[in-house]
């Protein structure tokens, strides 16, 4: 693999540090939706509870999973080295 | 359907997973695992979160609270999303740091303490017999529905949770205690757990769809049952709904069961990302139908079902029986897993824990051979899940199984949860300490205990009523479900609340107040910078170094061509692609280097710890800049021995200096001396020989006298050229030595004779001892006696002794003979005995006998010749010489090689 000229390393460095702010912070945006219908007043129906619950769990889902995905290249890559590292020691 | 038949259904299931068990841990001997070591392997194995509790309990929660039960799955999800920032540090360090259950990660984190193990275990053991209890009481009746036996027929259902306990405790300890491995990996047990995810997703997938599409004749339809049930209006208050959120999420992490196949039991920490989606994923499609299994349950089923159970009694109602067997076998799955994994993560921290550490302190003193404490750990093990299983059983049996199955689980979840403050202080800040942990760990137990676990067994049972009603001795500060005066909240979230606020402030409070071990400290940092050492290129997160702000103050340093050089050539060695390396210890030592060059050492060292923080650093480190310090230590030794040297030399130049120069100041004396000795002879041989020319009426006896004065200057001039012309011979080396055996008295007698002088107004008398001459000696006999002749002259010209006395002493040393010239007069002073055997030297510049100061130095060439040598003694009170001669010459002096 032909080193990439410095300023895309630098583009991936700074793609990486964006990934892993958001996969900090999605978790808080979870937290904040999920806590959401404790603020419902009592009485609100189960069945649109139900709809929005389980709506909001499916677009987190969908969303770590793009997030995961583009954070397991560099999970596998330090896992590799880390392997190498082990084995070659 | 026949209980025998459902007995049979297990047994075939049972077996069948022993043979998944037992395939997988063949394949992983084979080191062959391929997908076995699957991030969805991983997934599915997580499920054990997922028990009896779930499968059918959930159903009943929703039946009883509505939307409530969502809590205990939204909780977990939550912690999934967040595993960039949570679980990746957790599972890095269970990998790096070899743990092998939560209890050991808290021992291990505060400084190896044991006791803290033992507190985790402790609270890991009372926290999950309930829930044990629970998944055999699911088990216990689910078989109860289909051999539609009335329910609380207590003996039959005990005797079958005693077969039930019995079995899951066999093939625990077949496939969790087969065989020790270093990183408690469970192959075997994983892929059947995953087995069994599979079923139970697909039991209760399939019941919902049953009941959805079947029963309830679509989704339209299906809400409208929901909006017209006991639970179509949201009924849960925010802080409770909050609360189980939170526990949930806390116990995901901290129950021991899921410490074990979310760290332990975690074969590559690849697989976290696709666990992270997948996984709630798995809990999203496991929740989806309970609402409408509870709705439809509670319209179809008669008054007074519980609901606990209506995955199974409605398809069973329905005359479904085989989807029936399915959710059965969905139930049963959820439970074995759960007290499977249960039991391996529990016996593994009571072995580790209690058991072993009582065993080698019993055992101190006596020799162990580690097999047999191998099979000790093995044997510890088994008892272990035994026990456990045994707990599990007594409290079913104790409990009388009556109590709804989520009010269990959730009281279970707040007791592990009691490690959270501790397990996160421990991964995130360096300064928590092991006291704190202890003290925060006691507290929370101390609180959960009072507040949940004793008020569980309803009022009557363990507490009495007026301990609830006023509080224990009528202190109402005390009541336990109203701690501190406040009434009127949840039980939970009453206990959640204290529990945790106080655990918290114990441990905070306590570590800030005591202060770390060193090995505390060394764990401390190397939790909370896993990153740091493990995985360089994540660095900048938990604000670690980042090789990009190390080239940025380098470029600044070296200029931005040669640090980018620098960091490419660094990268191309570690062989990491692109420009850009890992920044390891070794790479910051080398730049620290590199930096020192435009910088200075001190300076360079100062900015990279700023970067780096300078903090946590290895052993391994710190055995280097050992290693370093002893490496330099040892090079200025070096250089100061080299310096010793060069003084040393310097100060025997100085040395050989003074003596030139001293040389020649004498060659000076000697060349105006030599002029004046050749002069004066000639000017007295001019004068008197004119005097003789011009006389020719002198008188006879006159013109004698004048002859002999002529004669006798003639003679010393003679004396002096010969003795010129002499050392010049001896000094190049073109003497002719005649060797010949002689004795060394005959030599002395000679020189004795020659150097007589009868008749001289102060006689010398020379003393010997003859007895002691007779050395018989191989050597030039002449030149020998010239050397004893000019030392028996000279006593005669300079001893000024008024009976002037010449002692020889001969001796035998060594094999050489030794003869000493001891006189009675002034002595040689101490400054000229190092110029005496110079040529042209003098003692003193009387010159009594006109010699020109050669016949020391002529000796000296002669003793040379001769393999001897001749020196001058030290004495307090005379001159003295010794002359040293071997009686037969060495080989390799000139006189044996020309004999």
């Amino acid at each position: 693999m032909a080193p990439k000229p410095a300023e895309a390393q630098k583009d991936e460095a700074m793609r990486q540090r964006r990934l892993g702010d958001a996969a900090k912070l999605i978790p808080v945006l979870a937290a904040v939706l999920m806590f959401l219908p404790g603020l419902w007043a009592l009485g609100t129906a189960t069945s649109s509870a139900l709809i929005y619950i389980f709506s909001v769990w499916g677009v987190l889902i969908v969303l770590i999973a793009v997030l995961s995905r583009s954070l397991a290249h560099y999970v596998r890559r330090a896992e590799d080295r880390r392997r190498d590292r082990s084995s070659g020691s | 359907m026949s209980f025998d038949f459902l007995v049979l259904i297990s047994l075939s299931y049972v077996a069948l997973l022993f043979a998944v068990a037992f395939w997988a841990d063949k394949r992983a001997e084979k080191g062959s695992e391929g997908w076995l070591r699957s991030p969805l392997i991983y997934t599915l194995s997580l499920s054990v979160y997922c028990t009896a509790w779930t499968f059918y309990g959930a159903v009943g929660f929703a039946a009883r609270s509505g939307l409530e039960f969502l809590t205990i799955y939204l909780g977990p999800t939550l912690v999934m999303i967040g595993w960039w920032a949570m679980l990746r540090r957790l599972v890095r360090i269970g990998r790096t740091q070899r743990v092998t259950s939560i209890a050991d990660l808290i021992s291990s984190r505060y400084g190896k303490s044991n006791g803290l193990g033992v507190l985790v275990t402790c609270l890991a053991v009372v926290g999950t017999t309930p829930y044990i209890a629970l998944q055999l009481q699911s088990v216990t009746l689910s078989f109860n529905v289909f051999s539609n036996a009335p329910l609380g027929e207590g003996a039959g259902l005990n005797e079958t949770a005693l077969l039930i306990a019995a079995g899951l405790a066999l093939f625990t300890i077949v496939f969790g205690t087969r065989n020790l491995d270093v990183n408690e990996r469970h192959h075997g047990v994983v892929i059947a757990i995953a087995v069994e995810a599979v079923v139970k997703l697909v039991a209760l997938l399939a019941v919902g769809i049953f009941v959805v599409f079947f029963v309830a004749g679509g989704v339209g339809p299906t809400f409208d049952i929901i909006d017209a049930s006991e639970i179509a209006e949201w009924r849960t208050p925010a802080e409770r709904w909050m609360t189980l959120i939170f526990l949930s999420a806390a116990a995901f992490v901290c129950l021991p069961r899921m410490f074990q196949v979310l760290v332990v039991e975690n074969a590559d920490e690849s697989h976290l990302p696709t666990a992270s989606w997948a996984f709630p994923l798995y809990l999203f499609l496991m929740s989806l139908f309970v609402v409408p299994i509870a709705v439809v349950g509670l319209s179809v089923m008669p008054e007074g079902s519980n609901p606990d159970l209506f995955v199974l009694s409605i398809p069973l109602a329905f005359d479904r029986n085989a989807l029936a067997l399915l959710a059965f076998l969905g139930g049963f799955s959820s439970a074995t897993s759960m007290v499977i994994v249960a039991a391996i993560a529990l016996s593994t921290m009571v072995s580790n824990h209690i058991v072993m550490p009582i065993f080698l302190n019993a055992r101190q003193g006596t020799a162990t051979v580690s097999g047999d404490v191998r099979n000790v750990v093995i044997l510890s093990r088994r008892l272990s899940i035994a026990g456990i299983l045994a707990l599990g059983y007594l409290y079913f049996v104790l409990s009388g199984g009556g109590t709804a199955l989520a009010a269990i689980g959730l009281i279970s979840f707040v007791g592990v949860s009691q490690v959270l403050p501790a397990l996160l202080g421990g991964i995130f800040w360096r300064g928590a300490t092991r006291i704190g942990a202890a003290a925060g760990l006691s507290v929370g137990f101390a609180v959960w205990l009072w507040t949940s676990f004793l008020p569980s067994f309803g009022e009557g049972g363990l507490l009495t009523a007026s301990t609830f009603e006023a509080g224990p001795f009528g202190l109402a500060l005390l009541k336990p479900q109203a701690l501190f005066w406040i009434e009127g909240l949840d039980p939970i979230v009453h206990s959640v609340f204290w529990s945790m606020v106080l655990n918290t402030i114990a441990f905070v409070g306590c570590s800030l107040v005591t202060s770390q071990t060193p090995l505390e400290r060394f764990q401390g940092a190397s939790f909370v910078n896993i990153f740091r050492y493990s995985d360089a290129t994540h660095g900048w997160s938990g604000g670690a170094i980042d090789a990009e702000d190390l080239l940025m103050m380098s470029q600044r340093l070296l200029g931005p061509s040669d640090a980018q050089r620098l960091f490419e050539v660094e990268a191309r060695r570690q062989g990491v692609p692109g420009n850009l390396p890992d920044v390891t210890p070794n790479f910051i030592e080398r730049l620290e280097r590199e930096l020192a060059g435009s910088v200075g050492a001190a300076t360079a060292h100062a900015m990279l710890g700023q970067i780096t923080g300078g903090a946590s650093i290895s052993v391994e480190d710190m055995m280097k800049v050992a290693d370093e310090a002893q490496q330099i230590l040892e090079y200025s030794g070096e250089l100061e021995e080299k310096s010793r040297e060069l003084e040393q030399t310097a100060g025997q130049l100085r040395e050989v200096n003074q003596k030139l120069v001293a040389l020649s100041v004498q060659k000076d004396g000697f060349l105006s001396q030599i002029s004046h000795e050749l002069r004066t002879p000639m000017t007295s041989i001019r004068s008197f020989s004119e005097i003789l020319m011009d006389g020719e009426n002198m008188q006879p006896d006159e013109r004698r006298k004048y002859s002999e004065i002529i004669h006798g200057e003639a003679r010393r001039l003679t004396r002096l050229l010969d003795d010129l012309l002499d050392l010049s011979v001896l000094e190049h080396g073109q003497v002719t030595l005649n060797v010949e055996d002689v004795t060394l008295s005959s030599v002395l007698d000679r020189a004795c004779a020659a150097t007589a002088h009868p008749g001289a107004k102060n006689p010398l008398l020379i003393e010997r001892d003859r007895a002691r001459e007779g050395i018989k000696l191989r050597t030039d006999s002449d030149r020998l006696a010239q050397v004893f002749i000019n030392l028996i002259t000279n006593v005669r010209k300079y001893c000024v002794a008024d009976a002037p006395c010449l002692k020889i002493e001969v001796q035998e040393i060594n094999g050489d003979a030794v003869i000493d010239f001891l006189d009675n007069g002034l002595g040689i002073p101490a400054d000229k005995q190092d110029m005496i055997f110079e040529k042209f030297a003098r003692a003193d510049d009387h010159k009594a006998a006109g010699g020109a100061g050669l016949g020391l130095a002529i000796c000296r060439e002669v003793m040379r010749r001769l393999g001897g040598s001749i020196d001058y003694l030290q004495r307090p009170k005379g001159a003295a010489f010794r002359v040293i001669l071997p009686k037969v010459p060495p080989s390799d002096s000139p006189i044996a090689t020309e004999s």
